[in-house]
């Protein structure tokens, strides 16, 4: 089941914070263009975020947008920060959870007294994190 | 994008009777009339047509009596075109079907009429299946040019009411689902329904008589011609009776519907009703069991249903309602969900009539600006009434709507409910493969109901629903659909949504794929919509420095796709602007904080280089200023201001030889021309923090080069050709000076250095000049770089600089003899500097030349000698510019010259002794102090300090040097003593040549600066190394043969290189050998006493400075008689420097010059000799007055000589006391004096006498006796010493000073010889 | 900073982030305001060294310790501190062939928790603290010492190593004041 993932934090100018893709093993890398598609979906579906996250405590907001073969499921964080996730398969708890371990990472990244917040993170330490996660939890 | 797009827009159902979605289709339209208005012919053109047709669609409901008397609201639905394959569905939803056609041309004649009228009929035909009525409505035909006129006003409405009926016979007769039945059922009610339109009709009679008439008259006239009515109009604007002709033409719609609806309810409870059903439903009936009961309950359920549409059509809320509800019923257990959603939607729309009246048209039309007559007109609508209503939140007020129609409507529908239903509808249409476009429509309708219940997500929901349903459109339509998703997401607030959608249809419009052209226009037009989601605007000046904002990769596609876009319109203007922007946008992305690059640097390089290429092909000059589209859209201007980057903006002061100055004080100038304070100084006070000077403190000169320095950083990693680089200038009119200069590529941001880049320009008039920032041409694009948003970080938005009147500019030249010009730079604060050698005592002169190389005339010159520290320079320069000022004012190009002199003033004195001196008298620096071994003449001093007069050694110098003097061998070493002591003094001091400085400050103006009080000043530098000539190493005075002179014997050195010829008096001439030293004695005249008189009458004067002045005066009475010229011969090349003019450069002539004695330093003993005393003595031996010409007096042993003297005092102050002595004494010629004389001689009388004090011209003799007693070689002396008054000695008591020093003695000169023999 | 440390001692609880993000805050601030790493240590290290002069009397206090005899006694104490006011255990190791010189090991340590280095600023020594407050603490008992990072994790080492080297007995009882 192993699918097609894009996982985008946005700041709050909808500025994004930390790309990454997850694709399975035996598919080869997205070209460009799709890329491109990605952040149009992902930017597209923040209205849909911003509505979802009024009507709900939870942060994390399940799928709450769809596009083609495209779903998009959303966490926002306590300081609305928001974590998109696109993806072409369901796989709810797996997201959910990558959400969670994310969210993690993310609030320590963000105590770290250099990072100023809503500038994009550029650490190899949360890239590697992001990518263990996403091995554990999505493609794996 | 495309390969997603495609995925929805996969052609689904195969066939599809209906592929034609309304987008704009409301809730409200249920209850509608749909009329269809077409534009005829060619006449008449669409602007008028439009206006008509605006003027047609605002009358879009309207009031009828119904039979019952009761008014109905009928509302209408115009229309332009309709697709046939949606009027198929009539059956369905009754108000898909396009009751009414009305056609609009115009014609100037009846053939004209009848062509128009064919193409109507053709129309006609093509929809007969639904028509209930047509009329056409020409334009252009005045109603007394046409031909059938007839005034049957009275008959009108009987004639009136033929049509209607014929008409609905067509109809009946064509519509294939109407039965025979219904013929006859519907007379009643329409001839019932008379009254009201007859009365309705006579009433606008009155209300215009002529027009109504013709028009009716037409109309019946038509009759028989045409089965359809139509109307003539003279013009668009003669057609006042339109609206009431379309309360007709709508009235006769309703008649018909009306008697329609009262057949189906009529049919109803009837046994067989026609099985109604959707177009794709048809194929279905064959091999369908028709009599099943599911069957039958389909019928009644399918019947129900459109009773339920039609009444609601003809206004009937409360029945619509009824039946839907019934029709629900019946239809849900036939599990015939189609048409249960039908009923469903058919409630919905009811309820939302009641519910939401205003919401007539969606919001979006109205935005959109596709002012057709419903969005206007429904604008109109929801204004007035929703005005009110607007402002409490909506649920309330619907809900109040629904509590009060809960009473009169039972089936009415809630809010919620309305939604609930609506969903259910759209999910029993899904179920239908092929009402897709109904499922649209009403998930689009239930759309616009949450919109106004602002139940955002839901709404969203339904959206996205509609996304996903398939359905078969060609290309523009799907274009169309993503427009009207777009448009519909923005009616949600949902921007990024909308957006994204635009883009997706502009995509689609240049998708190659598609059967269809690409459409760059559309494409532009839908892309240029989406900017605003992407949170990215055209104004460069909106887009935030600091942090990201938005999504800076899809800004830059987006851009991207703007500029492509752009580029295939052939708008190269246009792509450029777009292309410079995000060049600019990718700068500012990358100076943002934390930002991750979006695009590589070659990338970047790429993306500079295209737009270069860009701005080449442009053949029409790119003007940097805001650009307007067809449309009407301006796009702003984009600067290219961070390319390249500016660090510093730096003006700059002119040159200090060019800088314009004061004439008068900086103070007094307070109501100067420029005192001035620009505006937004106190902005820029503002923020302190920044410290950035707005206004200099410096001017700048009119027509003069002013310069700014500039330093720039190249951001990009790529090589910048910055050209035409010029200042951008304010409120003054200046001339700027283009520059270029090529960037390196930046590799490392943090190392590389900015590059200084200086922008010149010639400011053309005086006045308070801004400079606002500077354009260039960068990438082939002009760009106008204001301060204010090329440097934020400064505090204003410009820089203010006074510029002062134009000021005349002298060029200036000093040509020193030897012709060595130095001018230097004007930079500098010296324009010329000049240097030359001269001998003490030696003078020339050099010529200042100045030019006046502006074209302004020189009005003012003034020319100041400044001096270097040295006092003594001011004896060596001196200029006078009088004749200079006589030739004011110097137009442009004259040239004038001023002569200064040089002369190689110096006291001539040992170097030392000089130090000595002018250590006591001018406060200079010297090391060397005074040795007491120095020169002699302050030796002889010191002696004439200690002991009394004529000591022993005085005396003994003195008459040593006489004889020498006697002797008359002048050049001859005598006395080696005082030789040795020549020598030794000219060893230990060393004759160093002395270097005089200063300052020609010359300070100029004219033209309109010097009327602004301002002026130039520049200078030239002079230096003079003086060396010595002649030198005088000791001097002193001694008493001549007459009493009238005396001798001033000087030791004179050659301190050159060179033999010396010296002359020392008109006739007397001596060489010296160079550095040697001899003695001359040079007859002066003793100063007369007039020149002294005053300095001994004046009484406040205490002796030494009476001493002083006598000095001083004596001192200028020798160098005024003694002038020793010298002259040198032979000088080498080398210091030919010095010679009086450089022509005879090879050939020098003998230098001459002269030394003065100017500063001798007279000691009071010697004054005594130098000046006549103001006691004249006169000696009278045996009576006969001794004068000085006799040589000797002879008188023989035994005799008495009888001595008289007498004392004369020529002052006219008294003198005294007078101490008058008589000695006689024996030279013995070998410099020593026998003076014991007792032996030898017997004074008779007292030999001294004191003179209490002598009145002024008042005389005193004393007399005494001689007896010699041995014969030989006498000598007489007669001193008279004036004893210093006794109050000034209290007065100076405590000042250590020597009595004896303050006499003055006067000899008798010479003395008197007395030879005595045997008798 | 001393007094968040010394509640850890008294076991009054305050929260570590709270404390970290104090440290962090005023590190990324002084290298806003100085920006120049050079700078920002030389300010650490006299905060440190104000924070040592004080702490060391409350130190001494605390454990009512007699003077240091040698350095190998002076390490000790300053291992407990560290023990007794950040709750980390650093290792005294190395000592040079004189014991006039150690070094201090930190396997964990609270300050550098969360935080990351960013490449323009790899020669700034977060931790210069440390090495103020220790030359201070030692000031006031009348021993000058240096002491400086020898590695430190931040930039990648393997851990993170503090070098003390002692300069000289001060006799006067009095400290010289800041430097």
């Amino acid at each position: 089941m192993a699918g097609n993932y894009y996982f985008v934090i946005v700041g709050h100018n909808d500025n994004p914070l930390f790309e990454m893709e997850f694709n399975p093993a035996n598919k080869e890398a997205k070209k460009e263009d799709h890329r491109h598609l990605s952040q149009f979906i992902a930017h597209a579906a923040l209205d849909l975020v911003d509505e979802h996250m009024w009507t709900t405590n939870a942060l994390y907001l399940k799928i709450v947008d769809k596009f083609n073969e495209w779903f998009v499921s959303a966490f926002v964080s306590a300081s609305r920060i928001r974590f998109l996730m696109l993806h072409d398969v369901k796989n709810e708890d797996g997201i959910k959870n990558y959400f969670m371990e994310m969210y993690e990472t993310y609030i320590k990244h963000s105590m770290n007294p250099f990072y100023e917040i809503n500038t994009p993170i550029k650490s190899a330490a949360f890239e590697k994190k992001a990518l263990f996660y996403g091995r554990k939890f999505l493609t794996g | 994008m495309r390969s997603a797009v495609s995925a929805i827009l996969s052609a689904p159902a195969p066939e599809s009777n209906m592929s034609h979605p309304d987008y704009r289709q409301t809730a409200h339209d249920h209850a509608a009339l749909l009329i269809m208005v077409r534009h005829l012919g060619s006449k008449l053109n669409t602007r008028n047509f439009s206006r008509l047709y605006e003027r047609i669609s605002k009358q879009n409901s309207f009031r009828i009596k119904d039979s019952s008397g009761s008014v109905r609201t009928i509302s209408a639905r115009f229309i332009k075109s309709y697709p046939i394959e949606n009027n198929e569905w009539g059956d369905f939803q009754t108000h898909r079907r396009v009751l009414g056609l009305i056609c609009v041309g115009e014609c100037t004649n009846t053939q004209e009429v009848s062509e128009l009228s064919k193409i109507h009929e053709s129309l006609r035909s093509k929809f007969s299946g639904t028509l209930y009525d047509s009329c056409c409505l020409f334009l252009g035909l005045q109603h007394d040019g046409t031909p059938y006129v007839t005034s049957a006003v009275e008959h009108s409405p009987k004639e009136k009411q033929q049509p209607v009926l014929s008409k609905d016979q067509e109809n009946s007769s064509i519509s294939s689902k109407t039965h025979s039945t219904q013929a006859e059922s519907y007379i009643s009610p329409c001839s019932d329904a008379e009254e009201p339109r007859s009365s309705g009709i006579s009433d606008h009679d009155s209300f215009d008589e002529t027009l109504t008439t013709t028009n009716l008259s037409n109309i019946t006239g038509k009759v028989v011609s045409h089965p359809s009515r139509t109307l003539y109009y003279p013009s668009l604007d003669k057609c006042v009776t339109l609206e009431t002709d379309l309360q007709d033409f709508v009235s006769s719609l309703f008649w018909v519907l009306e008697s329609k609806r009262l057949v189906s309810i009529g049919n109803i409870d009837k046994e067989k009703q026609p099985f109604l059903c959707a177009p794709f439903e048809r194929k279905d009936l064959i091999g369908m069991d028709l009599e099943s009961r599911t069957h039958r309950k389909r019928c009644i359920g399918r019947w129900r249903k459109q009773v339920g549409d039609l009444s609601l059509q003809s206004g009937l809320i409360a029945e619509a309602l009824e039946h839907y509800q019934a029709a629900a019923d019946v239809l849900r257990p036939a599990n015939d969900w189609l048409w249960l959603a039908g009923a469903f939607e058919g409630l919905c729309a009811a309820s939302v009539t009641l519910l939401y009246p205003h919401l007539r048209r969606p919001a979006a039309i109205q935005r959109n600006g596709s002012l057709t007559g419903e969005g206007f007109n429904g604008r109109i609508r929801s204004n007035s009434s929703g005005a009110g209503v607007r402002s409490l939140p909506p649920d309330i007020d619907t809900h109040q709507h629904f509590l009060k129609n809960r009473l009169k409507f039972k089936h009415a529908l809630g809010p919620d409910e309305v939604i609930e239903k609506y969903h259910e509808a759209v999910v029993h249409y899904s179920k239908y493969r092929n009402a897709g476009v109904i499922e649209t429509e009403a998930s689009i309708k239930a759309v616009h109901v949450l919109i106004e219940q602002r139940k955002y997500l839901s709404a969203a929901e339904f959206l996205q629903n509609v996304v996903f349903i398939n359905l078969h459109l060609s290309d523009e339509e799907k274009i169309q659909r993503f427009t009207a998703l777009s448009e519909l997401y923005n009616q949600l607030g949902f921007k990024r949504k909308s957006s994204f959608f635009r883009r997706v249809s502009a995509m689609r419009c240049v998708a190659p794929m598609t059967t269809l052209q690409p459409n760059w226009t559309l494409c532009y037009q839908l892309l240029f919509e989406s900017i605003s989601g992407f949170k990215l605007s055209l104004d460069p000046g909106v887009l935030s420095h600091e942090h990201a904002n938005g999504w800076p990769a899809l800004q830059v596609q987006i851009l991207q796709e703007l500029t492509g876009t752009a580029r295939r319109l052939g708008n190269v203007p246009l792509a450029i602007r777009h292309a410079s922007l995000l060049v600019h946008l990718l700068l500012i992305q990358q100076q943002q904080a934390g930002a991750a690059a979006i695009l590589s640097s070659q990338e970047q390089a790429e993306m500079a280089k295209q737009l270069e290429q860009l701005s080449q092909r442009s053949e029409t000059p790119l003007h940097p200023g805001p650009l307007a589209l067809e449309n009407g859209t301006i796009i702003p201007p984009v600067s290219l201001t961070l390319l390249p980057k500016i660090v510093s903006f730096k003006l700059q002061p002119p040159g200090a030889v060019l800088a314009a100055q004061r004439l008068v004080p900086e103070d007094e100038i307070n109501s100067g021309p420029f005192l001035f304070t620009p505006i937004q100084f106190g902005s820029f006070r503002k923020q302190p923090t920044r410290k950035t000077q707005v206004e200099m403190d410096f001017q700048w000169v009119e027509g003069d080069r002013c310069e700014v320095i500039m330093q720039v950083i190249n951001p990009s990693a790529y090589e910048l050709r910055v050209s035409n680089m010029q200042l951008l200038t304010e409120d003054v009119e200046f001339e700027p000076e283009t520059t270029s200069v090529i960037l390196p590529p930046t590799l490392d941001p943090k190392t590389t250095a900015p590059t200084p880049v200086t922008l010149s320009g010639i400011p053309r008039k005086p006045g308070l000049l801004k400079i606002v920032g500077y354009s260039m041409t960068v990438l082939g694009l002009k760009n106008h770089c204001k301060l204010k948003s090329a440097m934020p970080f400064m505090g204003s938005s410009f820089f203010s600089i006074h510029v002062v009147p134009a000021l005349p500019r002298l060029s200036v030249q000093i040509a020193s003899p030897n012709h060595n010009l130095i001018t230097t730079s004007e930079s500098q604060s010296v324009s010329a500097a000049s240097s030359l050698q001269l001998y003490a005592g030696q003078s020339t002169e050099c010529s200042l030349s100045l030019v006046n190389t502006s074209d302004a005339s020189v009005e003012s010159f003034d020319l100041e000698l400044v001096h270097a520290n040295r006092l003594s320079s001011n004896q060596v320069f001196s200029v006078s510019i009088d004749n200079l000022k006589a030739q004011l004012p110097w137009q442009p190009g004259t040239a004038v010259s001023v002569t200064v002199y040089v002369q190689g003033a110096s006291d001539f004195l040992m170097p030392a002794m000089n130090d000595c001196l002018t250590n006591v008298h001018s406060a200079d620096d010297s090391t060397s102090l005074p040795s007491l071994s120095g020169p002699p003449s302050i030796f002889s001093r010191l002696s004439s300090h200690t002991g009394v007069t004529g000591s022993p050694r005085n005396k003994a110098k003195r008459a040593e040097s006489l004889v020498s003097v006697r002797s008359g061998a002048s050049s001859v070493r005598s006395g080696g003593s005082s030789n040795l002591r020549a020598t030794e003094c000219h060893s230990n001091s060393h004759i160093a040549p002395r270097t005089v400085a200063a300052l020609l400050k010359l300070q100029y103006s004219g033209g309109p600066g010097y009327a602004a009080g301002f002026c130039r000043s520049t200078s030239v530098a002079l230096t003079v190394e003086i060396l010595p000539s002649v030198i005088i190493t000791k001097w002193d005075v001694l008493p001549a043969e007459t009493p009238s002179h005396c001798y001033l014997v000087l030791d004179i050195l050659n301190a050159t290189q060179y033999e010396m010829e010296l002359q020392y008096s008109s006739c007397k001439h001596i060489a010296i050998e160079a550095q040697d030293t001899c003695r001359i004695p040079v007859p002066v005249e003793r100063c007369p006493l007039v020149k002294l008189a005053h300095v001994y009458t004046e009484n406040d004067l205490n002796p030494e400075q009476q001493l002083e002045k006598i000095a001083k005066i004596c001192c200028e009475h020798i160098s005024s008689l003694v002038e020793l010229k010298w002259s040198i011969s032979g000088v080498s090349q080398t210091s030919c420097t010095s010679t009086a003019d450089g022509t005879e450069y090879n050939s020098p002539r003998p230098i001459k010059g002269k030394a003065s004695l100017s500063s001798l330093r007279i000691a009071p003993s010697m004054l005594d000799l130098l000046h006549i005393p103001p006691i004249q003595l006169e000696i009278e031996l045996n009576q006969e007055t001794w004068s000085a010409e006799r040589a000797e007096f002879v008188c023989s042993v035994g005799d008495v000589l009888d001595v008289t003297v007498n004392l004369f005092n020529a002052l006219s102050k008294f003198l005294g006391p007078l101490n008058l002595q008589i000695a006689v004494y024996q030279d013995l010629q070998n410099g020593t004096f026998h003076r014991r004389l007792d032996t030898r001689l017997l004074t008779i009388g007292s030999d001294r006498a004191l003179v209490g004090k002598m009145d002024p011209n008042s005389s005193y003799k004393h007399n005494c006796g001689i007896i010699f007693f041995t014969p030989g070689n006498y000598k007489l002396d007669v001193v008279c010493s004036l004893q210093i008054s006794t109050q000034h000695r209290e007065a100076k008591f405590n000042m250590s000073y020597d009595p004896i020093h303050e006499q003055h003695i006067w000899k008798f000169v010479p003395s008197v010889e007395i030879i005595v023999s045997e008798p | 900073m001393a007094r968040p440390g010394a509640r850890v001692a008294d076991s009054k609880k305050i929260n570590s982030e709270l404390f970290t993000l104090t440290y962090g805050a005023l590190v990324s601030q002084l290298l806003k305001d100085y920006e120049n790493a050079e700078d920002v240590n030389r300010q650490l290290d006299r905060m440190g060294y104000n924070i040592g002069v004080r702490i060391i009397e409350d130190f001494l206090a605390r454990t009512s310790t007699a003077r240091c005899t040698d350095m190998r006694d002076t390490a000790e104490k300053i291992q407990s501190a560290f023990k007794m006011y950040l709750g980390v255990n650093p290792t005294v190791t190395s000592w040079s062939p004189a014991s006039d010189e150690f070094s201090l090991l930190f396997d964990q340590n609270p300050m550098t928790e969360f935080v990351e280095l960013p490449d323009s600023c790899l020669s700034l020594k977060y931790c210069n603290l440390f090495c103020g407050i220790i030359r201070g603490a030692c000031e006031m008992v009348q021993l000058e010492v240096t002491s400086w990072f020898v590695q430190d994790s931040l930039k990648g080492d393997p851990t993170t190593e503090l070098r003390v080297k002692f300069v000289k007995k001060l006799e006067d009882a009095m400290p010289a004041g800041e430097d």
